[in-house]
């Protein structure tokens, strides 16, 4: 019951939030010198078609009224055309949108795992040269920019050892899986198309590796403190006295409450990729939002990035509801605050 | 907590030697400092120490582009045979200003907000206040720096708005936090209680208490905005050609991968290093004012 109401409350506020994000982007957008319409329509318009496009998109009104009759077509789903391909915005954004959370998705996966792995082995080598080479290397991937890494690794494995695909999703030549969930690998398991499903991993390893390095290294070294820590409280020391082996203290009584400091940054760790994709996707030639994103901005084609930084905000909001459960879950002490 | 008197950062610089001391503890720190000391003299000086100081403009020398790092250009050249080196070293200027202006221009901003909401706590301003800040932290940092800065002419002074505008709300939550403790300690109430104004209380009273946490992530969010204003020079939105920003530079070169490789590992590098250098050295900052907080 107590975490129900926890999760009640939970998303109500981030309802609320999101709300408040669309009046702060929908203010960004139209406060901007210039005139949308103009913008939308280009320089040679006549000047009849530029106030039609006004009255439509309500540009004269006060900037309360334009906001409501924008909410009132967002709502039913109508986030206007894209300048850029002239498609509705949410067509465009669903089309895109599942290579980015595809992406992310790897992304996310690949740092849980290996951050955990890291921070184990720093602690069971801890203050060994092993430890050390791991502290000093991740000093460096946290200082380095995804879209550097995503360059630097399809330098190495893409131009000079061509072990890797160096652009998109899938190669030209393999036949596609049927469009069922967007997300190719998926798709391609579903479809029992192992030759897709092989090729599609190799596409988005070296994305998901890139977007997930920063990240990953900052979060070692928080698993690796937070198991020191823990490993001189005096309830491993109760249980090595009684004679439980090491393995089993380390992974059952010193791993899961040593991972409820990373859990909790890792909604923080989703952020930086989202905002990373946007650099590592134009690396990689990935057909996902975030290139989207970024050729929208380009071209100020002010409908798609709203469109997109309200989608992006959306699945933000989301992931960081899932983080708060799995912590909660971890810690029962979060849900009776 | 332990942020009661608001004499202990003057006690701090009693000695030069015991800051020295407590900041040299931890070796990398110390190559923290030298890698920001070095890129501030680089950029400081970039007309008198950069090889050839005209190549961070417009200029161009077809005979000598897209040479590889030799003794006449140690990074090499870039397509229109501009020496990469001096382009990097006008590079940290503009890196190195961003991170200056962007920090002066939140610092203020964010901790006065936090000041107040914080004072406040309970009360409609806190409310509202604090909800904002919400707002602004319930999308990622650079997606809303890129949406600013697409709407805004691309130069490095939208761009610096652009970072500004989703980075204040990080030092509003922090300085809100502090003072949501502070406002109930014996000295707070004591200056009330002597008729002290609102503001004398906020600036005189409250934030000296709150110096070293900021300065602490001051000096490590130097780094941090230096790696945006590098993304956002990276996709476009910032330091316009033909002047040098280490992320457009970066941008060009990949068009000529793998066979110039230098034009990308090199500003990459650069990048990398200025980042380090203010995390190395902001976590000195760290052990230095914290250590005394325990």
């Amino acid at each position: 019951m107590e975490f129900m109401s926890f999760l009640v409350r939970r998303v109500a506020y981030s309802i609320f939030v999101l709300i408040g994000l669309s009046m702060l982007i929908f203010t960004i957008v139209r406060v901007m010198p210039g005139d949308p319409a103009r913008l939308a329509l280009g320089a040679r318009a006549t000047k009849e078609a530029v106030q039609e496009l006004r009255d439509r998109m309500h540009l004269d009104e006060s900037l309360p009224v334009q906001y409501y009759h924008w909410v009132k077509d967002v709502l039913q789903g109508k986030l206007g055309i894209s300048l850029w391909t002239r498609r509705e915005v949410s067509i465009d954004i669903s089309r895109f949108l599942p290579a980015t959370l595809e992406l992310v998705l790897f992304a996310a996966l690949i740092e849980a795992d290996v951050r955990i792995l890291l921070g184990v082995i720093g602690t069971r080598y801890r203050n060994t040269w092993v430890d050390n080479t791991l502290r000093v290397g991740t000093y460096f991937a946290v200082a380095t920019p995804a879209f550097v890494v995503a360059i630097f690794l399809s330098l190495i494995f893409g131009y000079m050892l061509k072990v890797l695909p160096i652009v998109g999703r899938l190669d030209p030549s393999v036949v596609a899986p049927p469009v069922r969930t967007g997300l190719i690998t998926v798709d391609a398991l579903i479809s029992g198309n192992f030759t897709a499903f092989i090729d599609a991993l190799k596409h988005i390893i070296m994305p998901a590796i890139a977007l997930s390095l920063g990240g990953m290294a900052q979060d070692a070294r928080i698993t690796r403190s937070s198991m020191s820590d823990n490993l001189l409280k005096e309830y491993i020391a109760v249980e090595r006295a009684q004679g439980i082996p090491p393995r089993v203290i380390n992974l059952k009584y010193l791993l899961k409450p040593s991972l409820i400091a990373p859990v909790s940054v890792l909604g923080l760790d989703i952020a930086s990729m989202l905002g990373n994709a946007f650099m590592v996707e134009l690396v990689f030639g990935w057909p996902g939002l975030s290139q989207y994103g970024v050729e929208a901005a380009l071209r100020k084609d002010l409908n798609a990035v709203t469109g997109v930084v309200l989608v992006i905000g959306l699945v933000y909001l989301t992931i960081n509801i899932l983080v708060d459960i799995t912590v909660a879950y971890l810690d029962p002490r979060v849900r009776l605050r | 907590m332990t942020y009661i008197t608001h004499s202990r950062l003057s006690k701090s610089v009693d000695t030069f030697r015991e800051v020295w001391y407590k900041f040299s503890k931890n070796r990398l720190s110390i190559v923290g400092l030298l890698i920001v000391l070095i890129i501030t003299i680089l950029a400081a000086f970039a007309p008198y120490i950069a090889p050839y100081p005209a190549h961070a403009g417009r200029f161009v020398n077809f005979p000598e582009a897209s040479q590889p790092p030799g003794s006449r250009h140690l990074f090499g050249t870039d397509v229109n045979g501009r020496d990469i080196l001096s382009r990097i070293i006008y590079g940290y200027r503009f890196s190195l200003m961003m991170g200056v202006f962007v920090l002066a221009l939140v610092v203020p901003i964010g901790v006065t907000l936090g000041l107040i909401a914080g004072y406040f706590k309970g009360t409609l301003i806190d409310t509202v206040l604090m909800r904002i800040t919400d707002i602004f932290l319930s999308i990622p940092p650079l997606v809303l720096a890129l949406a600013i800065a697409s709407v805004l002419t691309p130069n490095l002074t939208n761009a610096m708005l652009a970072i500004s505008l989703s980075w204040w709300p990080w030092y509003t939550r922090l300085v809100y936090g502090l003072v949501s403790s502070l406002r109930n300690e014996f000295f707070v109430q004591a200056a009330k209680a002597t008729g002290a104004s609102t503001p004398h209380i906020l600036f005189r009273e409250i934030l000296p208490n709150c110096v070293s946490p900021v300065l602490t992530k001051m000096s490590l969010d130097m780094g941090w905005v230096i790696l945006m204003g590098a993304s956002l020079s990276f996709v476009g939105l910032g330091v316009q050609p033909p002047k040098p920003g280490l992320g457009s530079m970066i941008a060009d070169g990949t068009q000529y991968l793998p066979d110039s490789w230098w034009m990308v590992v090199f500003p990459g590098i650069a990048v990398m290093i200025v980042v380090l250098g203010f995390n190395l050295f902001g976590d000195g900052i760290r052990d230095l004012l914290s250590e005394e907080e325990a």
